[in-house]
């Protein structure tokens, strides 16, 4: 006799069905979620992908290089690889001094690495792409170009990708000003 | 895609990309000595050879799933194996288009190949096999069935196995060379220079454990000097009437006591000196063996990266080919001395100087076939590429070529029409020195003084890499018969040496290996020449900038009247940097900014202080020509070098009766390598003349006993002296003064109220 499901069968085979297809659907919403590490610059906020992200801690002593752009704050001794520190706040013309008590990001990918000075750590929070803005109409200049969005609460998303890029293509300074 | 699918694929393009780049060099490097001809035997193992190579760059690519190069690949194959049955006729066509099958595979490997293309060639390498006979069916598939027994391409990829494996189906073929392979490995480059770059930290442990031995010695020393003054002053105590006083009772308790505690206090410090001394030769042994240690390492680690020159020839035949086709030129290129093993580093660095070098060669050395046979040369030219060891660490790489040679009229022509040197310059410098002119890389001239000497662009950047390198290149050359370059390298790069300099506040390392001198000067050393600061040094005149100013570095400088002065020279150009102070010369571990492609003014590189600072190492040639970019006057140099390379120092006669004045313009003349004799007036001068032989007279008017006009005038009624050379140096700046000296047969007239070294300079260089 070939088997057969009884009702009681399909009615537990429907709820498992039904289970996995919640558990998918679940799923899928995670992954419309990004996990962004939020900084202070100045008065505003700012995140970047954490995916993006090596790591984070206060800068301690660095090097500050003659005759260098001002988007290069200098280079730092990071486990005895030598880093160069971008200043993003001289990168986006945000007019507001770092504070002694700063930090440092590595952000980096693949072949590429560099260190941003931020002015803190705020937190990490996964946000959904779908909340990303990407209306920029109160966004000018340099930062247009490594936008991912904006959020609600007005801070900037950062797309680590084309930050990368963008530093790795100005391989001259001058073209990068 | 799952992420670690995509990280898997990308690995296995890797490897593939890896994998097909050997197979094209062994098909490429078959085909070219198949068309220059071989013995019968081997050219059948080398069709068999590459035949197999096609096989497998097929199977791997099918791994990849790259269906254009697939195509192509099998298209090879059946000409090959078309080949092998000698049905085919070898034509310099059939090369040609073999060739342009592997450069589209090269492509198609990066980038897909558009559709016009790809099927234009397919047709072509189809039509290339059935080109004669239609092929043997029978013997086409005994030939495939010889491949079934090579590894399935997937397993292949998935095992990453080299793909000389396919050789154990055909053990005989290259038997020696898979004997050999047993007792060696491969390691992926990426991994060496890990190890490499780990074994380089260990400098650091060396420079703290040799500086933990002095701190250890410093330590006993002043332990030592402490116990002996402690025992001298124990000992006065004990010599001194007055110590132990009679009277008081408590008073002679308390000295007993502070006696035997200084007693106390002497054993302890003895016994700490003696261990201090102990750690201290502890120390200084430990130092010692780390040191060894570190330093055989670290040769050893040079060795293993250790690659042959064959590695950098295995590229030209193929690219000597191209360049001579396009040119339409004939080309045979000989090498030797392939099997010199040399750090794989200095193999990067001089890649493209010999790249260069080799396109140089055939563009502008070699003639066209109708020229050479004009000029009774055989219709192909010869290249020859050649490399031996000398003197044990270094090894001669010439490219020598049978060509038309530097014209060095030409490049003569170049160097004035460029304002580098005067016409009397030129025809006083050697040949040799003219045929360095065209490594000149002073940044504006060295593209016309080349273009123009038939050697194209960027002979200064030739110079430049080997430069860095710490080598040599030297050029031999006979118009009509040829040129030879020859590039002189280090085996190994030895290890870095920089000297640690202090500019304002910020510290900087400069290499060693381009600082010829470092002195300690007074500020007053410094003088102005040709409204720039120079310094004069053993009778030459270096032009001189300090750093801070170079680098814009504002902040405090010493107080201190004196400050140092480095000789740096890079490439063809010296000049003087000033610091404010100069801390020491040592090894240095450099640290390159490997994953940032920001590039740095003046920066190469930085290097890791014990302490963790990090410190920049500047870029000698580009501190040098930024120097001479801000001065707007980068004659100066070339000047410098020509007037070094006269063959006979000038003798001049100055005849001023200002001290002052007879000074200053002595001092600028025998800082341009003058022999200068003085004499305080016209009447000494002419006096001189009629004894001494003199190649320029300059001359004051107005002086006592006899004046410069008069002096003018009774110098040209001499004959003998009828073509010297006379400069009138005069405050009389008036036009009827200087109609006046004219007619008086002077040669050149400066007026000393606008008189500048430069002028003088000028006028000095211009009459001579």
């Amino acid at each position: 006799m070939a088997l057969q499901p009884t009702p009681q069968d399909l009615l537990i085979l429907n709820q498992r069905a039904k289970e996995l297809a919640k558990v998918n659907f679940k799923e899928n919403e995670a992954t419309n979620l990004i996990e962004v590490l939020f900084f202070n610059l100045g008065k505003e906020k700012y995140g970047i992908e954490t995916i993006y992200i090596k790591e984070v801690f206060p800068l301690k002593n660095y090097t500050s290089l003659p005759l260098s752009p001002s988007f290069i704050y200098g280079v730092t001794n990071v486990r005895r690889k030598i880093l160069m520190i971008i200043d993003l706040k001289a990168l986006f013309e945000i007019d507001a001094p770092t504070p002694k008590e700063n930090q440092l990001i590595i952000l980096g990918q693949e072949e590429m690495e560099y260190a941003l000075i931020i002015d803190n750590f705020s937190n990490i929070e996964k946000v959904s792409t779908e909340k990303l803005q990407t209306s920029l109409s109160t966004l000018t200049g340099i930062r247009l170009e490594y936008l991912k969005g904006l959020l609600l609460d007005g801070s900037v998303i950062l797309d680590g990708k084309k930050l990368l890029k963008a530093l790795f293509l100005s391989t001259n300074v001058e073209d990068f000003k | 895609m799952s992420h670690d699918e995509e990280e898997f694929l990308k690995k296995l393009m890797a490897t593939f990309k890896e994998e097909a780049d050997e197979h094209l060099q062994v098909i490429s490097t078959g085909l070219l000595s198949l068309e220059n001809g071989l013995a019968p035997p081997d050219e059948k193992k080398l069709i068999d050879t590459i035949f197999r190579e096609a096989h497998s760059l097929k199977g791997a690519a099918r791994s990849v799933n790259l269906k254009a190069v697939q195509s192509i690949c099998q298209r090879i194959e059946g000409i090959f194996s078309e080949w092998k049955l000698e049905n085919l006729k070898l034509t310099k066509e059939l090369f040609d288009l073999l060739h342009s099958a592997l450069e589209a595979v090269k492509q198609g490997i990066t980038a897909p190949i558009e559709y016009d293309k790809l099927s234009q060639l397919l047709d072509a390498l189809t039509g290339a096999a059935e080109q004669k006979k239609t092929a043997n069916p029978e013997a086409l598939l005994l030939a495939e069935q010889a491949h079934d027994k090579t590894p399935s391409p997937l397993e292949k990829s998935q095992t990453h196995s080299e793909p000389q494996q396919t050789s154990c189906v055909h053990p005989a073929v290259n038997d020696s060379f898979s004997k050999n392979r047993d007792k060696s490995v491969r390691i992926s480059i990426a991994k060496l220079n890990t190890l490499f770059q780990q074994v380089e930290e260990m400098l650091v442990i060396k420079l703290l454990a040799e500086q933990q031995a002095m701190d250890l010695k410093n330590l006993f020393n002043e332990l030592e000097s402490l116990k002996k003054d402690f025992q001298k002053f124990i000992k006065e105590s004990q010599q001194d009437k007055y110590f132990f006083l009679e009277g008081n009772e408590k008073v002679f308790e308390w000295q007993k006591k502070l006696f035997l505690a200084f007693e106390k206090q002497e054993l302890a410090l003895k016994q700490a000196g003696e261990k201090a001394l102990r750690s201290m030769k502890q120390g200084e042994q430990n130092a010692h063996l780390i040191d060894s240690m570190v330093d055989t390492s670290l040769e050893e680690m040079k060795k293993i990266l250790m690659q042959p020159m064959s590695t950098l020839f295995d590229t030209v035949p193929l690219m000597v080919r191209d360049l001579a086709s396009t040119l339409g030129k004939e080309v045979e290129v000989k090498f030797s001395g392939g099997a010199i093993e040399l750090d794989r580093r200095v193999l990067e660095q001089i890649k493209d100087p010999l790249i260069h070098l080799i396109r140089n060669a055939i563009d502008h050395g070699i003639e066209s076939p109708q020229e050479r046979k004009a000029l009774q040369k055989p219709s192909s030219g010869t290249l020859k590429i050649y490399a031996i060891e000398s003197d044990g660490n270094r090894v001669k790489l010439s490219i020598s070529d049978d060509g038309k040679g530097v014209d060095v009229e030409k490049v003569k022509l170049a160097a004035i029409a460029k304002g580098l040197f005067s016409h009397a310059e030129i025809d006083e410098m050697s040949e040799e020195s003219i045929k360095r002119l065209i490594f000149h890389s002073n940044i504006s001239t060295a593209e016309k003084t080349t273009e123009l000497s038939g050697r194209g662009l960027g002979m200064g950047i030739v110079s430049e890499k080997i430069d860095n390198l710490g080598g040599q290149l030297e050029i031999e050359t006979e118009k009509g018969v040829g040129t030879t370059f020859t590039l002189i390298l280090p085996l190994t790069l030895s290890t870095f040496r920089g000297v640690h300099i202090l500019v304002s506040d910020k510290h900087f390392i400069l290499p060693t290996q381009n600082i010829k001198r470092v002195l300690r000067l007074k500020n007053k050393d410094v003088q102005m020449a040709e409204n720039r600061e120079t310094i004069l040094l053993d009778e030459h005149l270096y032009s001189y900038i300090h750093l801070s100013q170079l680098l814009s570095i504002e902040g405090k400088r010493n107080d201190h009247d004196f400050f140092f002065a480095l000789i740096v020279k890079a490439g063809e150009q010296t000049m003087a940097l000033g610091a404010d102070y100069v801390f020491s010369e040592s090894e240095i571990l450099v640290k390159g900014f490997e994953k940032q492609s920001i590039k740095l003014k003046n920066i190469m590189a930085a290097t890791v202080m014990e302490r963790g600072d990090v410190i920049p190492i500047l870029n000698p040639s580009e501190l040098i020509n930024n120097a001479i970019q801000s001065n707007h006057s980068p004659t100066i140099f070339a000047k410098e070098a020509a007037i070094r390379q006269l063959a006979r120092k000038k003798d001049i006669l100055l005849a001023e009766d200002s001290v002052t004045t007879r000074l200053l313009i002595k001092n600028i003349l025998t800082s341009e390598k003058y022999d200068v004799r003085t004499a305080v007036d016209g009447k000494e001068a002419f006096d001189i003349l009629q004894t001494e032989k003199f190649d320029l007279l300059i001359t004051d008017v107005e002086m006592p006993r006899m004046d410069g006009f008069t002096l003018t005038a009774k110098v040209r009624e001499i004959e003998s002296l009828k073509n010297l050379p006379i400069i009138i140096c005069s405050a009389l700046g008036s036009e009827k003064d200087k109609k006046r000296g004219v007619e008086l047969g002077a040669n050149a007239y400066i007026d000393k109220n606008s008189f500048t070294q430069h002028s003088l300079l000028e006028a000095v260089q211009k009459l001579m």
